[in-house]
C-alpha cells in the first residue's frame, strides 16, 4: 500500500462520533492536550435545519484556560482576539466556533484543533513565566550596552553576610553602584534590607533598583525602598532607554 | 531550580490545609462555565495553594477540580492533583469517557513538564459534589465543612454488610 493511502486509511481509523446532547456530536480524535486531555470539539447541526455545521468546543477551551490563566487585562484580551481572528475562529460568550460546510468540514477541524491549541498556550503568558525573562533580559541588556562600566554578578559587598547578595555591581567612576533587580515583593525587600545593612556598616556605595514592574509592588514595599535605595528605575524599559546615559552622568563625578 | 522528589509531592498533598481567603459560598457563572477559586495555606504556613472548581454550563458531567501548588521560586506554580469529570477521551481511555484523576509527578516536573500528565480513573465519584467532597479529603482540607456546607456527609460510608450463608448451610435455627 503506498503511504497516501496508508495516511488516509490511519486518519480514518482513528475518528470516531459520539452524540453527546441532541444535535450536539462529539469528536473523539487522537488530538490530545500536554496533559493528556482529548480535546473537546463537537459538531453542532443547525437548528435551522440547514446542512451548515458548527465546529464549537462549548466553552470548554477558555475553561480549561482557566486553571492557570484568567484573560483578565486589556493586553491579554488583545492577544486573545489576535489568536481569534489570525485562526478565524469566533467566540460567543466564551464559546470558540467556526461555521463550515460538510464539504470543508476536515479543513475546519484541523484549523479550528490548532486555534485551541494556540488559545491553551497563553496560559505561558504567566507572570511568573514572564517574570524568570526579566532577568535573562537584564542581564543581556547589561552584558551587550553597559560593558563599559565594568559590570559584575552577584557580588557580596560584605564578605561574611552571603544573604546580602547584589545582582549587579558597576564601577563607573571608582565607586560600586549595587543594582537590585525587583522582580517581585521578596526581591523589592531583599534590596531594602541590603541597602540598610550596607548603610549601616558606613560602606560607600550607590544603590540602584531596576523593577520589573514598579506598579505591582505593594505600597509598603514600594515605599521602604524608595527610602532606602539612591536610584530606582520602574520598569525594564526605561532602565534601557536611561542606563548608558545616567552611567555617564556618574562618570564625570 | 528546585527539584522535587515523589515523597515531598506526596506530603504537598497530604498536609493539612487551611482556606484562607474568603470566597463566594456558590460557583459563578462566567461565559460558559461556573467557577470558584479558593486560596489555601499549609497549617504549618510553609506552603500556599489555590483550588479552583469549574463546571460547563452546558455540559455538567464537564467538570474539574484542581490543586495548585504556588512554590516562590521556580520551576513556579503547577498542578499538583485535578479530579475531571466525563469530558471525553484521554491518553488512558482514548474511546470512552470515564471520571478521572490527574497527577504530576516529580520525574515529569524536573524534567520540565508542569502539566499533570499521570492519568488514573479512580472510580470513587460520579459527580461534582462527590469529587469536591472526595477532593477535599485527597488534599486534605482542615475547615472544607466551612466552605463547603455538607461536604462531611459525602463522607459517610455504610458499615459493611455481614456476609451471606452459602446457600448448602442449613439456615440457623430461630
Amino acid at each position: 500500500m503506498i503511504p497516501v493511502e496508508l495516511l488516509r486509511e490511519q486518519f480514518g481509523a482513528h475518528v470516531t462520533l459520539r452524540e453527546k446532547r441532541p444535535g450536539v456530536t462529539q469528536l473523539i480524535v487522537p488530538l490530545f492536550h500536554e496533559d493528556g486531555d482529548m480535546m473537546d470539539i463537537f459538531l453542532d447541526a443547525d437548528p435551522g435545519g440547514s446542512a451548515k455545521v458548527r465546529v464549537c468546543d462549548h466553552g470548554l477551551t477558555r475553561m480549561r484556560l482557566s486553571y492557570t490563566f484568567d484573560i483578565d487585562t486589556p493586553n491579554k484580551e488583545r492577544i486573545y482576539q489576535r489568536i481569534l481572528t489570525e485562526n478565524r475562529v469566533a467566540d460567543a460568550d466564551g464559546e470558540l466556533f467556526i461555521e463550515t460546510t460538510p464539504d470543508e468540514l476536515y479543513l475546519t477541524l484541523l484549523q479550528f484543533s490548532q486555534a485551541v491549541s494556540k488559545v491553551c498556550n497563553m496560559r505561558y503568558f504567566r507572570r511568573e513565566v514572564l517574570a524568570s525573562l526579566f532577568d535573562e533580559l537584564l542581564a543581556e541588556f547589561i552584558e551587550s550596552e553597559l560593558s563599559r562600566f565594568h559590570p559584575q554578578r552577584s557580588v557580596l559587598p560584605i564578605a561574611d553576610r552571603d544573604e546580602l547578595e547584589v545582582d549587579w555591581e558597576f564601577r563607573p567612576n571608582g565607586v560600586p553602584f549595587h543594582l537590585f533587580a525587583v522582580r517581585d515583593a521578596n526581591r523589592a525587600r531583599l534590596a531594602t534590607i541590603s541597602c540598610l545593612e550596607f548603610q549601616r556598616h558606613r560602606l560607600k556605595f550607590k544603590s540602584l533598583a531596576v523593577h520589573e514592574d514598579m506598579d505591582k509592588l505593594a505600597r509598603k514595599d514600594r515605599n521602604r525602598l524608595t527610602n532606602a535605595c539612591d536610584k530606582q528605575f520602574t520598569s525594564l524599559k526605561e532602565f534601557q532607554e536611561n542606563a548608558v546615559r545616567y552611567f555617564e552622568r556618574e562618570l564625570v563625578h | 531550580m528546585k527539584t522535587f522528589t515523589e515523597q515531598e509531592l506526596t506530603d504537598l498533598l497530604a498536609c493539612p490545609k487551611v482556606v484562607v481567603e474568603p470566597h463566594r459560598r456558590e460557583l459563578r457563572v462566567d461565559g460558559k462555565m461556573k467557577r470558584n477559586d479558593l486560596t489555601l495555606k499549609s497549617l504549618d504556613g510553609k506552603h500556599s495553594f489555590r483550588i479552583f472548581l469549574r463546571q460547563s454550563e452546558d455540559f455538567h458531567e464537564n467538570f474539574s477540580i484542581g490543586l495548585v501548588y504556588q512554590p516562590n521560586e521556580e520551576p513556579g506554580s503547577f498542578q499538583l492533583l485535578r479530579c475531571n469529570g466525563r469530558h471525553g477521551g484521554e491518553r488512558v481511555h482514548p474511546h470512552h469517557a470515564v471520571f478521572h484523576v490527574h497527577r504530576c509527578s516529580a520525574a515529569d516536573l524536573n524534567a520540565g513538564y508542569l502539566e499533570p500528565r499521570n492519568i488514573e480513573a479512580p472510580g470513587s465519584y460520579a459527580s461534582f459534589l462527590e469529587a469536591q467532597a472526595l477532593f477535599c479529603r485527597m488534599v486534605n482540607v482542615t475547615n472544607a465543612d466551612h466552605h463547603f456546607p455538607g461536604i462531611s456527609q459525602m463522607w459517610l460510608a455504610f458499615s459493611p454488610a455481614p456476609p451471606r450463608p452459602a446457600p448448602s448451610q442449613p439456615n440457623p435455627t430461630p
